[in-house]
């Protein structure tokens, strides 16, 4: 499997999310559609789960170098953890904010495509770099979840509807992220000493990393000190932006023509 | 939560105090960068730093042990500073992350303010210093008394207060020095970029061989009109192998035969050579608006000329594949008379007598042909210390996700 079958694999996972959540929306009303979309919304991860690995194989590394093949982890992962809050929590509504923010992600890379390159640079062959890189990317994953799950609250919270259940779901995600994020960001400074001499050097993209922690560090303290609840929803919703700067954004920030956290192709 | 009526620094002190505090230290923090010339401050190097560390270890235990009910007390080791500090470190990192820190960027302005160096700058070192206190009375007042319950927090606050204390007040003793290694030369220096100074090492390195390794060399159709490679559709780098075949539009190519290391004899026609003294060649044949052209292609090496095949208003080139991998033999003689033979490659650093020696780079103009490899020698005598505070955060990491996911999985929401 290479880029050139990917527009083919993404319509097709993309397909079966939209149309396993068009069931699954109508199974309220005929639940003998339960059942098939699920099977439907499964299948679109599956697929997703199998082009990952081909991919892989045809790659003959990680496919964790660059940025499209980090938004192809994630658009894998992301609605896994959808169903995963469906399965734990019962809470549905997760699910559909996590198969769309896959969908777009796969529309990222549809609109950028990248170049399949076999290439690993020596930076990057050490023991280290899948552990690093997964452990980041489950973190974006729960993350996300978690600003969704803000956002959708603070739709509830406007329609008066707003309840602790589905506010705890988000922080469970964001506790469950912060801890991912955690691993990473030191797994990255472990590395960081093995392969450039130091484990940390305020390198751009260490930089925002960082920032990012702090603000999921914020998130966690404002809610030991009991917050209005609004305004931590708010926080948790928005500082996932932060994440994406750290993610990709700092690309585009004039301190990062000095990163050793380059990989991408030209 | 801050109270209606209270006035502002009347107990119980809170976000409004801790906001104030933070932004008091920042502007002098900038206020003393730029009366001392943005020159930023220098962590004072042993056995001062130990000296400091010590103290402040011994304060915040008497004080977070001793006082632990002073108002001040409880407010300085408390959330609402520690989120200002946070958000103080977090907005200081952001100008950090946006504006390149290099001490040559930047006007004057930039300059005196330290903003193109602010992780050496007085605003950041004050609200790391406060932090530090922060975060060890916050520490201190969990660990004593001890309750197990508290140990995810102990293990998570006293790791990260272990870290970033030895982290920043160590820094002043850690050593980068960067080795030029030339083949079958001794080295016993290397620069120190930090002081712009060479620095004699307790041993010298002795390198033997300088190698690389590299990926197969790539086709490329380059269009030089608009100065860039002509995507292919294969949407793929262009690794070559006999029997390739790729296409541009309406240019055909097919490789009709390799030679991974050549050099050119007297017919123009390359023969294998070792890998030191040739290139790769690849034989190419070349369909384009109904004619068809063969001939070799080639990347320049010592004494080898490139050669490439015009195809319309294209050049098809020949690539040199990007490094593999790259390592240096050494030997290293030590004063005391310890000799040891070595390879240094990239992520595989080795220890020697307290220093660890990396294979850092090369001598990227002359790529495969380098006879300069450039080690880097590495001390850090704070490392086993900042290392324990990162393990114990992952203990604390750790348990953090058992915590949550033990709490979840209860119905404790309904």
């Amino acid at each position: 499997m290479t880029w050139i079958e990917f527009p083919i694999v993404a319509g097709v996972a993309v397909a079966c999310w939209g149309g396993g959540s068009v069931l699954n929306l109508v199974s309220s009303k005929k639940p003998a559609l339960r059942m098939p979309s699920y099977l439907l919304m499964g299948l679109g991860s599956v697929v997703m789960v199998v082009f990952l690995v081909l991919f892989w194989q045809t790659l003959e590394r990680p496919p964790l170098r660059t940025l499209g093949e980090t938004r192809l982890w994630y658009a894998t992962m992301i609605p896994l953890v959808g169903f995963l809050v469906e399965y734990r929590w019962k809470i549905p509504w997760l699910k559909f904010y996590c198969m769309a923010l896959a969908a777009f992600f796969l529309g990222i890379n549809l609109a950028y495509p990248d170049i399949l390159d076999k290439t690993l640079m020596p930076a990057l062959q050490s023991v280290w770099f899948v552990p690093h890189v997964i452990v980041y990317m489950i973190g974006y994953v729960f993350l996300a979840a978690a600003s969704a799950a803000a956002w959708h609250n603070l739709y509830l919270d406007y329609r008066s509807l707003g309840n602790e259940r589905s506010e705890a779901v988000g922080h469970y995600l964001a506790v469950l992220g912060f801890v991912f994020l955690t691993f990473g960001l030191l797994f990255g400074a472990f590395w960081a000493k093995e392969a450039w001499g130091h484990y940390w050097t305020w390198d751009p993209k260490e930089t925002w990393a960082f920032i990012a922690w702090l603000s999921y560090l914020g998130y966690l303290h404002l809610h030991t000190e009991k917050v209005r609840k609004r305004s931590l929803q708010w926080y948790l919703g928005l500082t996932f932006f932060v994440l994406l700067v750290s993610w990709f954004g700092v690309n585009y920030l004039p301190s990062a023509q000095n990163s050793v956290h380059s990989y991408q192709v030209n | 939560m801050v109270q209606k009526q209270r006035k502002l620094f009347e107990a119980p002190l809170g976000f409004k105090e801790g906001g104030f505090a933070t932004i008091f230290l920042v502007v002098l923090g900038f206020f003393v960068e730029l009366l001392s010339g943005g020159t930023g401050i220098t962590v004072p190097g042993w056995p001062f730093n130990a000296v400091i560390a010590a103290m402040l270890v011994l304060l915040v235990f008497l004080v977070g042990v001793g006082f632990r009910k002073h108002a001040l007390v409880t407010w300085l080791g408390g959330i609402p500073l520690g989120l200002s500090l946070i958000t103080a470190l977090g907005v200081l990192s952001m100008i950090g992350g946006i504006i390149p820190q290099e001490p040559e960027y930047g006007t004057s302005f930039v300059a005196g303010f330290g903003i193109n160096r602010v992780f050496a700058s007085w605003p950041f070192a004050l609200v790391c210093m406060v932090f530090m206190v922060n975060l060890g009375l916050g520490f201190v007042q969990k660990l004593v008394p001890f309750k197990t319950a508290n140990l995810q927090f102990i293990f998570f606050h006293g790791g990260f207060w272990i870290a970033l204390t030895c982290g920043l007040l160590g820094s002043s003793d850690l050593q980068r020095l960067a080795v030029p290694l030339y083949e079958g030369r001794e080295s016993n220096s290397g620069y120190d970029r930090t002081t712009d100074s060479m620095v004699e090492l307790p041993f010298s390195i002795y390198l033997h061989d300088f190698e690389i390794e590299e990926y197969a060399p790539m086709l490329g159709l380059y269009d030089p009109r608009h100065e860039r490679f002509v995507p292919n559709a294969s949407r793929a780098m262009l690794e070559i192998g006999p029997g390739m075949r790729v296409s541009w539009e309406d240019i055909e190519v097919d490789v009709v035969e390799t030679v991974p290391y050549g050099v050119i004899n007297s017919n123009a026609t390359p023969v294998p050579a070792d890998s030191v003294s040739g290139v790769p060649f690849a034989k190419v044949r070349v369909q384009h608006a109904g004619s068809e052209q063969t001939g070799w292609i080639n990347p320049a090496g010592p004494g080898i000329d490139s050669n490439y095949l015009v195809v319309g208003q294209y050049a098809l080139v020949l690539l040199p594949g990007s490094p593999k991998k790259f390592s240096s033999q050494v030997m290293f003689t030590h004063n005391s008379g310890d000799k040891k033979i070595a390879l240094l490659e990239v992520n595989k650093p080795f220890d020697y007598f307290g220093w660890k020696i990396y294979q850092a780079g090369y001598d990227e103009k002359a790529g495969r042909w380098s006879t300069l490899s450039v080690a880097e020698a590495v001390k850090d005598p704070w490392l086993p210390a900042v290392y324990l505070g990162f393990y114990l955060i992952m203990a604390g990491n750790l348990l953090f996700f058992w915590q949550g996911m033990k709490k979840s999985a209860k119905n404790d929401m309904d």
